[in-house]
């Protein structure tokens, strides 16, 4: 491709394919829905503060989903919150990511066994793009899982069939 | 631009062609120059919301290792057995300039760390699906942003970028600009009502009462402007505070004091402005209509993708917009006020949200009056003026007004300067020392 060449050295580039430019432009610019239900939320609100400061990666809360590309489900998903958060997904527009914050969202969490009300990890209702563990996960653990969807991002491809 | 009519006419471009070209033309320029501006600002608004709140803001979108990438792309391809003359040339230039192109890098990387976010921001909302729901009312939906951003941006029409650099000047410019900016108000209504939703409505009525309240005290301001310049025009504003008139004078020619602030009048009328312009743009502390702890997002709630960075994008031009007025009416004209927008943001990040009732009190029972007494006042100065002229002659009262002016400039200048370098308080020093303690660096042990 002559000059329009993939480099990806370190983690700017802008000589590039045309594929690789609109990844870039997505994973840098990953606006997360402000959403959460337990403890987990006040991690995801400690991650988006000045000491941990996910704007340094182009992070922006937005309030309606209308206009969020990520979904963090922090915190404990109720069933009858689970058709909520489902909604929630669905009025995101394409395309869009899940992050599943903390055990309970992974799985139930400290919830597991005997609760009554407790869904069993959110990827029974919606797709999970990176599972992070904890109870809670630290920022730093969250800013990993976004780093792991980074990468993940970056090896979608749009204009080309895979193979 | 008459200047680009000229050109044209001497390159031999006559007739129709040379109308539309020069219309046409300047129009574009400065549509894209200010919307790449626009976007800027935004990266700027990033930055200072990150200062403000002691945080990092943007880094990772570099202008970074551009440059540096290019030339080795290019040295490698150039080294390659199947290269071409060009090819071989352009390694050539690239691997003599390497040096100068890192350092380029880096300097940009330095003075401006992920410059880039916001053509990443909006090269991700085009990529973005575009959501209609069923149950909107599909052409007003779509059309809203487009009439916000035809607002905004057609205001840029009449600004006077510099003497001879304008798209048009209106013998009816303020008024143009009064009347095409309040249009916003009927996009953003639309966009209220044809989503259906009832946030997006209540936000749409909000935004509705607020534009149409401080429509009022811009007006006012507008209209003393007028009065104390004698023209309408944009560029006639600007003539008239650099002194530029036949005959002037050496006092009477270009100076600080010149510019409309230093009038008393004006200068209660600055803050009344700047007030209004705030509430015009939706911008906290007023920003109601977009209230995210009520209203969700109000009237753009149900936009994605690209008709949301149009919204964006106009209320970042209305920024600009509004500024460049307050400029041309205040502060002499022929900038581009970034200061101002950088003072908008300041107050965006500093200052919390106003409730309802407040906002339509320091409207109606505030601004107004306040706006009302400086208009009366301008109004009755005039007539003394025009009294004493005949007394004392135009010359005499030309020298006269000049002094007033200069000492009413020099009286708030000082008190600047004063205020600037007045002792400190015990309490203010403490605070002082409290904002200057080296921030937690991002990540650090708890
Ligand atoms: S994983 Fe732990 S911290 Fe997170 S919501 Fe569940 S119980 Fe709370």
């Amino acid at each position: 491709m002559g000059v329009l060449q993939h480099f990806f050295e370190h983690d700017n580039v802008v000589c590039t394919n045309v594929d690789t430019l609109l990844n870039l432009s997505k994973e840098n610019s990953l606006w997360y829905l402000l959403f959460a239900t337990a403890c987990c939320g006040i991690e995801l609100m400690q991650t988006g503060a000045s000491r941990f400061d996910v704007d340094r990666f182009g992070m922006i809360p937005r309030s309606t989903p209308r206009q969020a590309d990520l979904m963090i489900v922090a915190g404990t998903i109720t069933h009858k919150m689970a058709s909520r958060v489902k909604r929630l997904y669905e009025q995101m527009p394409e395309p869009k990511w899940v992050i599943s914050m903390g055990s309970c969202a992974n799985a139930g969490g400290p919830f597991c066994k005997y609760s009554y009300s407790v869904l069993r990890g959110i990827d029974k209702y919606i797709p999970v793009d990176v599972y992070i563990p904890g109870c809670p996960p630290r920022p730093e653990a969250l800013i990993e899982g976004v780093f792991k969807l980074r990468e993940k991002i970056h090896r979608e491809t749009v204009l080309r069939k895979e193979g | 631009m008459p200047t680009l009519y000229q050109a044209l006419n001497s390159w031999g471009v006559h007739g129709w062609p040379a109308d539309v070209l020069a219309v046409v033309v300047p129009c574009l320029i400065v549509v894209v120059v200010v919307l790449t501006i626009v976007g800027f600002s935004t990266y700027v608004e990033r930055k200072v919301a990150a200062d403000i709140q002691r945080r990092i803001g943007p880094n990772q979108c570099n202008v970074g290792p551009f440059f540096g990438e290019f030339a080795r792309v290019a040295v490698r391809n150039g080294a390659s057995p199947n290269a071409g003359f060009s090819g071989r040339a352009m390694a050539a230039v690239c691997k003599a300039l390497l040096p100068l192109l890192n350092a380029a890098d880096r300097i940009l990387s330095r003075l401006a760390p992920g410059v880039l976010i916001f053509m990443a921001d909006g090269l991700k909302l085009i990529l973005k699906e575009d959501i209609i729901p069923d149950a909107t009312d599909k052409p007003l939906f779509r059309a809203a942003p487009y009439v916000v951003l035809a607002s905004a941006v057609g205001a840029l029409a009449v600004l006077p970028y510099s003497d001879a650099w304008y798209v048009a000047d209106f013998n009816i410019g303020v008024f143009y600009i009064a009347a095409i900016t309040s249009l916003e108000v009927l996009g953003i209504l639309m966009a209220g009502w044809a989503s259906n939703n009832k946030w997006a409505l209540l936000g749409g009525m909000r935004s509705a009462a607020q534009i149409v309240s401080y429509e009022v005290p811009v007006g006012l301001a507008l209209a003393t402007g007028i009065l104390i310049c004698g023209t309408m025009s944009m560029q006639g504003m600007t003539y008239d505070q650099l002194g530029l008139r036949p005959g002037s004078t050496w006092y009477s020619d270009g100076w600080l004091w010149q510019w409309n602030i230093f009038h008393p009048a004006m200068f209660v009328l600055a803050p009344v402005y700047f007030l209004a312009a705030l509430a015009e743009c939706n911008r906290t502390p007023f920003d109601i209509p977009e209230a995210e702890s009520e209203l969700v997002s109000g009237y753009h709630i149900e936009y994605s993708g690209m008709r949301f960075a149009i919204f964006f994008m106009a209320e970042y031009t209305m920024m600009c917009v509004t500024s460049a007025i307050a400029v041309t009416l205040f502060l002499g004209g022929w900038s581009t006020g970034i200061g101002l927008i950088l003072l908008m943001m300041w107050i965006r990040w500093t200052l919390p949200r106003f409730r309802v009732d407040q906002m339509m009190t320091l409207c109606w029972k505030k601004l107004i009056p306040v706006g009302v007494a400086c208009f009366l006042a301008v109004c009755v100065w005039l007539i003394v003026r025009m009294v004493c002229a005949n007394r004392i002659g135009e010359v005499a009262l030309e020298r006269t007004t000049f002094w007033l002016r200069a000492c009413f400039a020099g009286v708030v200048l000082g008190w600047l300067v004063w205020y600037f370098r007045r002792p400190l308080t015990p309490a203010e020093q403490a605070q002082r020392e409290l904002i200057a303690r080296p921030s937690v660096p991002s990540g650090a042990p708890l």
